[in-house]
């Protein structure tokens, strides 16, 4: 699974790990690489001057509009419009670079911006003067400067700024987030721990008896909060990660059956059709 | 008595004329024979427009550091560079030109892909010239003070006051632009008159602590992070600086004029950076 498909590792040798890069020169200069799909390592922030087209968050279509911010989780597949045109910036920062402390890493787990609960999180940027922008605006400044031992500190700060004020932002435009609650704590804890075992760990059972829970419990709590079952969340998991490799890989479907648990392919290929209305093979030659 | 003094007076006056007449007829011929370096500059700038061949020969064959880093290298970049301007589109007409020591500096009206104000600045080796540095801007049609980016005052005056006017400009830099005591602007600026020539700041020290302020407020600020050199003649001072301006690595070349003291007059042009990696040569922008 690590090795199957094409990771995008942060440039090596670069003091900070965050960027910020012209959108338009990647996407001309580095056209193949960026219409193709890749997985970036990097959390991506989307600042659109002016653009058309769709992108493409994990197969989910994300149209892309002028003057508009569009946050894109780590470790997410991209693909970029090959039609469409984007001008504007990009800032790419890693998980190392943001969580100094146990506290950055938590916002970075929860915040509504990067937070796979919630739909890609993307707002209008329309006023020139708003706060968002003179954070925006306070970070290419700085990036730009000569590096001093504050400039990461500042970075930093910058960024955590930026994000509370997109938060807010999101907020004012109607976004409506979930309430910190028990059942939300069990959902992001279940979430967490099917990310790291949904290749081997299927049943509801296993997962609810690790979260010291009962079946039941989980259940309520997953309807509560995002409306499906925990069975459910399992299965797009895996589905996912299914569509991720046939796109992604070159893995021959039985491998990726057997990668992502299943003893024979067949029940593979079923239980993908069952849940995408195609056959794996049909799937693949869609991309 | 008096009279006798202001007779004397008069009398003194109209011998160092005659002394300065005879002085200049001698300065013209040996000009004759040969040609300033101020004036080698001008020429050679105005051949970017009218296409003569002769000016391109004050430039030394064998040594040409380029620093613009959009041209190559050496007379063969120079030459490369003037046949990508369609013929007879180009327009350079140099309103400024000062000597300090072995350079020269020019400020010029240019119209090649389009309308632009530049500062040269060109070294000079056994009467060739053998590096070239420049700073470029677009010329915009509306100013915030009414004033465009090249016109104003162009005579060299105070030739005795060179050293002392560059000192103020290193002063001005150090303190107020670097930061060191901003307060201290007053001491550097004229209260009464200050000119401006960029093309979004307003006349007087008023529009200029505007201008900054409303930059800094937008999380932008204007920051200077390097000075480069300092070169003058009388009351004219250009300062090359490198720093930040609109979220962007850019070069400052600042030209400020100086009367009694005080900097009464501004004009300058900032230039985006090309990344070291998109350089046609490899001299850096700076460098001097």
């Amino acid at each position: 699974m690590q090795a199957s498909i094409q990771k995008t590792p942060f440039k090596n040798g670069l003091p900070l790990e965050f960027e910020i890069i012209d959108l338009e020169n990647v996407f001309y200069k580095k056209a193949s690489m960026m219409t193709t799909p890749h997985r970036a390592q990097f959390y991506h922030i989307l600042i659109i001057e002016k653009g058309s087209g769709t992108h493409y968050i994990d197969f989910k279509p994300v149209s892309i509009e002028d003057k508009s911010i569009i946050f894109i989780p780590q470790n997410s597949v991209n693909l970029y419009d090959i039609k469409g045109s984007y001008t504007g910036k990009a800032i790419l920062f890693t998980d190392k670079f943001f969580c100094k402390n146990k506290e950055d890493g938590q916002f970075l787990n929860t915040t509504m911006l990067f937070s796979s609960l919630y739909d890609i999180a993307k707002f209008k940027n329309d006023t020139i003067s708003s706060e968002v922008n003179r954070f925006l605006n306070a970070m290419q400044t700085e990036y730009v400067r000569n590096p001093d031992v504050s400039q990461y500190s500042i970075l930093h700060n910058l960024l955590h700024i930026f994000l509370l004020q997109s938060e807010r932002e999101m907020r004012k435009q109607g976004f409506k987030e979930l309430q910190p609650s028990t059942n939300l704590t069990t959902v992001l804890n279940f979430r967490n721990l099917l990310e790291e075992q949904f290749q081997t760990e299927k049943s509801v059972k296993t997962y609810a008896a690790k979260m010291i829970l009962s079946e039941k419990q989980l259940h309520k709590a997953t309807t509560a909060i995002l409306d499906k079952t925990p069975k459910q969340i399992i299965d797009e998991r895996i589905i996912l990660e299914a569509k991720r490799l046939l796109v992604h890989s070159k893995q021959a479907v039985k491998e990726i059956a057997y990668e992502l648990g299943f003893e024979e392919p067949t029940n593979f290929i079923k239980y993908f059709k069952k849940h995408s209305s195609h056959t794996p093979n049909e799937f693949r030659k869609r991309y | 008595m008096k009279n006798l003094v202001f007779a004397i007076v008069i009398g003194a006056t109209a011998i160092a004329c005659n002394q300065k007449k005879v002085e200049n007829k001698t300065i013209k011929k040996v000009e004759k024979m040969e040609i300033s370096n101020t004036q080698k500059v001008t020429e050679l700038l105005k051949s970017i427009e009218t296409g003569a061949q002769e000016p391109a020969g004050y430039i030394n064959p064998n040594k040409y550091i380029q620093h613009n880093q959009g041209v190559a290298d050496g007379l063969a970049g120079f030459g490369a560079l003037l046949q990508q301007i369609p013929a007879g589109t180009a327009k350079a007409n140099t309103v400024r030109v000062f000597e300090d020591g072995d350079f020269v500096i020019a400020h010029t009206d240019y119209n090649f892909f389009g309308p632009k104000v530049g500062f040269d600045i060109f070294r000079f080796e056994n009467g060739a010239i053998v590096e070239h540095w420049d700073n470029l801007q677009e010329k915009v049609t509306q100013t915030a003070s009414g004033r465009t980016q090249i016109d104003g005052f162009t005579e060299i005056t105070d030739l005795d006051k060179t050293v002392a006017n560059k000192t103020l400009v290193k002063n001005l830099l150090t303190d107020v632009f670097f930061g060191a005591n901003p307060t201290k602007i007053t001491d550097y600026i004229s209260t009464e008159k200050y000119d401006q020539h960029n093309p979004n700041v307003k006349d007087g020290l008023a529009g200029l602590g505007e201008a900054l302020a409303s930059l800094a407020k937008a999380g932008m600020p204007m920051v200077y992070e390097k000075n480069h050199t300092i070169l003058g003649q009388g009351n004219f001072v250009l300062s090359v600086s490198e720093g930040i301006f609109l979220k962007e690595k850019v070069s400052f070349y600042d030209l400020f004029r100086i009367e009694n003291g005080k900097v009464v007059e501004h004009w300058d042009t900032i230039e985006k950076l090309i990344p070291a990696a998109e350089a046609k040569n490899k001299n850096g922008k700076f460098n001097f």
